[in-house]
């Protein structure tokens, strides 16, 4: 089976500024990708090229099999996008908006009705569709961009900032439909600021920095580097973790007098044996037990790590 | 149905307007019959035409015209863009749908026009009224390629629409007031007499699809759809046929024959040069995808990536060589002109580039068009005020009465123009470019 997006040496320059630098990846069908990195990083000009809405300097770009390039209309037949503005037609109601988006990208006439019934209901917008865009609240708007990307079903959707100035339900909303749609088989790729909400849902991570990218795994999988541990003491004690510096194959991430949170290479063997150090030099050890990383943690530790542009 | 046109009679047809038009015209049409002293039906048939012009035309063509940059001020044409509507479904679905409403109020005013002006004995209103519908359309596809050329540079249309629309009201209706005090008399082009309502009717229909293939290439680059820039160079071609066979006398002349049909084309492709250069989004991006495909040895990838200015300046000069080589030693025509001429475009597109290229170029044309107003204008007249008319040459040569002067000196300041701009494109930009292609290679 095809990767649901494949990008290969993909460089765009801005007069003066790369802003993206050699960019290749490749992602899995049925996988939400969390694409992280601070402001000005690339995150909007990658998704812009991936939706074929720039033309990147070099590189090659294919969706769902399609090269978006060579063939830009055909590839938006099976693929959805949300700018990071709404991009909605304030004039028209809720079922015209939903019914253009639909018909523009080929669902057929003899199935319009249900489409967009069914896109709205999805989105608990079935009793506004005789409204006007106009007249709904901004998270109502936004719901109705989002109905606009995904009225036709698309392979891949590619979402930039979808849950900016939503309130927490309607981000919880959100965030529920699109484990929902991932459930059902489509591709989602989301930038978004808000790392604690893209933890929600996200299977892998894309973290860009200065228009390269610096990491990009699945979070579900084990960090490369090892397992990560958490060690608590039974009480606070100064510079106890010096010991463990002098460790092979153990890298301190953090620590205060109490805890420290450790990245311990090799198996379950090679934890054991830092945990019978640890008694050995008389710590008073209360717990030690691996944990899996928040999206949060590992982007900090990514970007923390990265060579900075 | 066309989604896209679905979408303009939506935004554009309200119960209210589809029945407020009919009887708003009615009552107007009704005014003019009941004031009329005598013959109200040519009064009315006045009315209705003149109304058709102002509705359809002028009004239609401002609809036209917004359809494209009111959807980038909106921030809906990326959503556009995002469809899967192919680029000719897009363009008619614009130039019909935005001036669907101009077209409904059209529809009802030119039967009008046409059953009233039946009773005027020498008004060939059917055909006059098929010249309107043809003149509209050239004018909204026109105004629709400026909507999609100022989309692409990111301006905002509106601000200089009511300039353009002058312009393109004057580009009309000269010919049009001129043709109405000829109707019946004939036109002689290439030699053959024409009936001149039938030519005019004929020339617009071209003309207009002309315009509607121009604005479906707009859309094309507009929705990231790669062709290869044959039309402009065709227009070019089919413009110079068409304005030298007017221009045909019974003596030999500068435009007479082949020589003034290059003539014509190199002139044409100067006054496209200027205005694409002015019209393109350029600078920078545009050479580094250029020169990209043309390092990959990709020679379709680098003709679709060319800009059109480019393409225009390109036809110019060889049309140029051509109509040098074809009429050399032939005394009625002076054969270095075209190639002469085609220097001063080389140059000023230089000079353009050379600001275009800045790191952060701002004001890149304004700043291109004043350095233009002093070469072309202040500094010669200083020169020639201050008696120094040798040195005036040397900056504004005379094209048409020292055509071979003009020639060797505008090849001197051209190699300047090229010289600079090429070497503010290698300190600036060529790095970026070079790593880029060093990035790409496997």
């Amino acid at each position: 089976m095809t990767p649901a997006i494949t990008a290969s040496n993909v460089t765009y320059i801005y007069p003066g500024t790369r802003a993206l630098d050699d960019a290749s990846f490749t992602i899995p069908r049925g996988s939400v990708t969390a694409l992280v990195g601070p402001n000005g990083a690339g995150k909007t000009t990658l998704l812009r090229c991936l939706a074929g809405l720039d033309r990147p300097l070099t590189g090659a770009i294919q969706v769902a099999g399609i090269d978006v390039l060579e063939d830009p209309r055909a590839a938006h037949a099976r693929m959805g996008y949300l700018s990071d503005f709404f991009g909605i037609y304030e004039a028209l109601t809720v079922r015209q908006c939903l019914s253009h988006a639909a018909s523009g990208h080929g669902v057929p006439a003899p199935a319009l009705r249900t489409t967009v019934e069914r896109t709205a209901a999805r989105l608990n917008l079935g009793d506004r569709l005789h409204q006007r865009c106009s007249e709904l609240s901004r998270g109502l708007r936004q719901r109705v961009a989002i109905g606009q990307a995904i009225v036709h079903t698309p392979e891949v959707l590619l979402l930039d900032e979808p849950a900016a100035g939503l309130d927490p339900e309607a981000r919880h909303t959100l965030a529920g439909l699109f484990t929902q749609l991932c459930a059902e088989g489509m591709t989602l790729v989301v930038s978004s600021h808000i790392l604690a909400e893209l933890d929600e849902y996200s299977t892998h991570m894309l973290v860009l920095r200065g228009g390269r990218i610096v990491e990009h795994r699945a979070l579900a999988a084990p960090y490369a580097g090892g397992q990560r541990v958490r060690v608590v003491l039974a009480a606070e004690q100064q510079d106890w973790h010096a010991a463990l510096k002098e460790m092979e194959g153990v890298q301190v991430m953090e620590h205060t007098p109490r805890e420290a949170v450790l990245l311990i290479a090799g198996n379950a063997a090679d934890q054991a044996r830092v945990l019978r150090a640890l008694v050995e030099a008389g710590i008073a050890v209360a717990a030690f037990a691996g944990e899996s990383e928040n999206l949060h943690d590992s982007y900090l530790r990514t970007v923390q790590g990265a060579p900075r542009p | 149905m066309n989604p896209e046109f679905k979408r303009n009679l939506w935004l554009e047809f309200s119960l209210h307007r589809l029945v407020a038009a009919p009887v708003v015209i009615a009552l107007v049409l009704l005014l003019v019959a009941a004031v009329s002293k005598d013959n109200p039906l040519r009064n009315m048939a006045q009315v209705s035409g003149g109304g058709f012009v102002l509705a359809v035309l002028f009004w239609g063509a401002h609809l036209a015209g917004g359809s494209v940059s009111t959807e980038v001020s909106e921030r809906t044409w990326d959503t556009q863009r995002m469809s899967a509507i192919g680029p000719w479904t897009m363009t008619w679905g614009k130039l019909l749908g935005a001036p669907a409403f101009a077209w409904y109020m059209g529809l009802m005013l030119l039967p009008v026009f046409v059953v009233c002006g039946q009773v005027n004995p020498g008004l060939p209103a059917l055909r006059l009224a098929l010249l309107l519908v043809a003149a509209a359309v050239l004018l909204h596809a026109v105004a629709l390629n400026f909507s999609i050329y100022a989309a692409r540079k990111q301006l905002r249309y509106r601000g200089a629409s009511v300039l353009i629309f002058v312009w393109l009201l004057s580009l009309v209706l000269a010919p049009a007031v001129r043709l109405g005090d000829h109707i019946g008399a004939q036109m002689h082009w290439w030699g053959a007499a024409f009936d001149a309502v039938n030519f005019a009717l004929a020339s617009t229909g071209a003309f207009a699809a002309w315009a509607v293939l121009g604005a479906y290439r707009s859309m094309c680059t507009a929705l990231e759809i790669r062709t290869r820039p044959w039309t402009l160079p065709a227009f070019i071609l089919f413009s110079a046929i068409w304005i030298s066979g007017l221009l045909q006398g019974d003596e030999p002349g500068l435009f007479h024959g082949p020589f003034g049909v290059l003539l014509c084309a190199v002139a044409i492709s100067g006054a496209f040069s200027y205005a694409l250069l002015l019209a393109e989004p350029g600078g920078a991006s545009a050479w580094q995808q250029l020169r990209m495909r043309l390092r990959a040895r990709n020679p379709r990838q680098a003709l679709e990536a060319a800009p059109v200015w480019l393409v225009a300046i390109a036809t110019g000069l060889l049309l140029g060589i051509i109509a040098t080589f074809a009429s050399a030693g032939d005394p009625a025509t002076s054969s270095i002109l075209p190639l002469a001429a085609m220097l001063f475009v080389v140059r000023d597109a230089a000079i353009f580039q050379f600001f275009a290229l800045a790191r952060q170029p701002r004001r890149a044309e304004a700043t291109a068009l004043f350095y233009l107003v002093v070469l072309y204008g202040l500094l010669p007249g200083l020169l020639t005020a201050v008696q120094a008319q040798w040195l005036a040459q040397w900056v504004l040569p005379r094209l048409f009465s020292h055509s071979d002067e003009a020639m060797m000196v505008m090849l001197v300041q051209a190699g300047i123009a090229i010289a600079v701009a090429w070497q503010r494109w290698k300190t600036v930009h060529a790095p970026d470019t070079e790593q880029a292609v060093l990035l790409s290679r496997p």
